[in-house]
């Protein structure tokens, strides 16, 4: 399990869970994710962390327990609520994907995910693993919010369009689209398709560099 | 490598046979990048005028695929940039203004 943990004003991590046991500064407060839960949650509030925090943590081989089980929470169920309809599978990482891009254009703090399922879905047997309320997380957190997983895949719109205006083909065109596709999908919570239309966008970049810059050489080798 | 091109564009005039541009190699249209070289070459001339005549385009979509592709690179740092100018609203907004000013070019 490897566990980010927001202290001193910045995400650290991937840390082991044993790597925590003990780590200064790590409290009941301190606010940690892992893949799995749903968004950011103060330490005290996970049954996981109980275990580190109080220093008894032992490693998993010598656990009974299963510690990779995902986190089953209230925001989960809101989550699953609004994705009446679809796939269970995809519904959610619809919506996780969603909730983010939400975050980012509105900034607010409500239903926060940032759980990465990338075709993982969780568990029907998913234990409510969080104690009490849900938390939500302070406003300051929101920039914590690239949890490495469900990042937006890179889009390459910065070469589609110096491509367009650089050496323009009906493929610089093509890429263009494929980009905006990757920011398309990936707001709507489509994490698959996204990273599909990303690598689509590299390779038609790619194309549309050697088709622009190919015949340029052979014309300007030609003319002198 | 940006001062070898301002200098490359500086000393030589693009309209006296420059890079030429596949495109319109293949099928005698503009493509919204036509004209861009020439447009440099005015504009390190101070001839602000005639760049924006040969390729006003040059002006918006020069600086966004550098901002881009900046911003691309340090997305770990700036987050929520990243996250706003990708956006599909403003990158439709980019393909819908590069493309009509294509048909536009080849029409008018």
């Amino acid at each position: 399990m490897k566990i980010w943990i927001y202290l001193n004003q910045t995400q650290q991590g991937p840390f082991a869970p044993e790597e925590l046991v003990g780590m200064p500064g790590l409290t009941a407060d301190t606010l940690v994710w892992f893949e799995g839960l749903p968004k950011w949650y103060r330490a005290g509030e996970l049954q996981q962390m109980q275990s580190i925090l109080d220093g008894t943590y032992a490693s998993p081989a010598t656990r009974t327990e299963p510690d990779t089980q995902s986190t089953y929470t209230e925001a989960d169920a809101h989550v699953e609520d609004r994705s009446a309809g679809e796939g269970l599978n995809e519904g959610e990482n619809r919506n996780h994907g969603e909730d983010r891009s939400e975050d980012y254009s509105a900034g607010h703090s409500e239903g926060r995910t940032y759980g990465d399922n990338y075709g993982r879905s969780v568990p029907d047997n998913a234990e409510v693993n969080v104690t009490g309320q849900v938390y939500y997380a302070p406003e300051a957190v929101v920039n914590v919010g690239s949890a490495p997983a469900s990042k937006c895949p890179p889009s390459y719109i910065g070469w589609s369009v110096f491509l367009l205006i650089c050496c323009c083909s009906p493929v610089s065109l093509a890429a263009l689209i494929a980009s905006i596709c990757v920011s398309s999908y990936y707001s709507k919570g489509d994490l698959a398709s996204a990273r599909k239309a990303s690598e689509w966008a590299a390779w038609l970049i790619m194309i549309a560099f050697a088709l622009g810059i190919i015949p340029v050489m052979l014309m300007s080798a030609l003319m002198n | 490598m940006l001062i070898a091109v301002a200098v490359y564009y500086y000393r030589h005039d693009p309209g006296q046979g420059g890079l030429p541009c596949t495109f319109k190699l293949l099928t005698g249209y503009d493509c919204p990048g036509c004209g861009s070289q020439r447009a440099l070459h005015a504009l390190l001339h101070g001839r602000v005028a005639d760049a924006l005549h040969f390729n006003p385009l040059v002006f918006i979509a020069a600086p966004a695929a550098v901002m881009y592709i900046v911003v691309e690179a340090c997305r770990d740092r700036l987050p929520r940039m990243h996250a706003a100018i990708t956006h599909y609203y403003v990158t439709t907004a980019i393909l819908i203004i590069v493309v009509s000013y294509w048909i536009l070019r080849n029409i008018l």
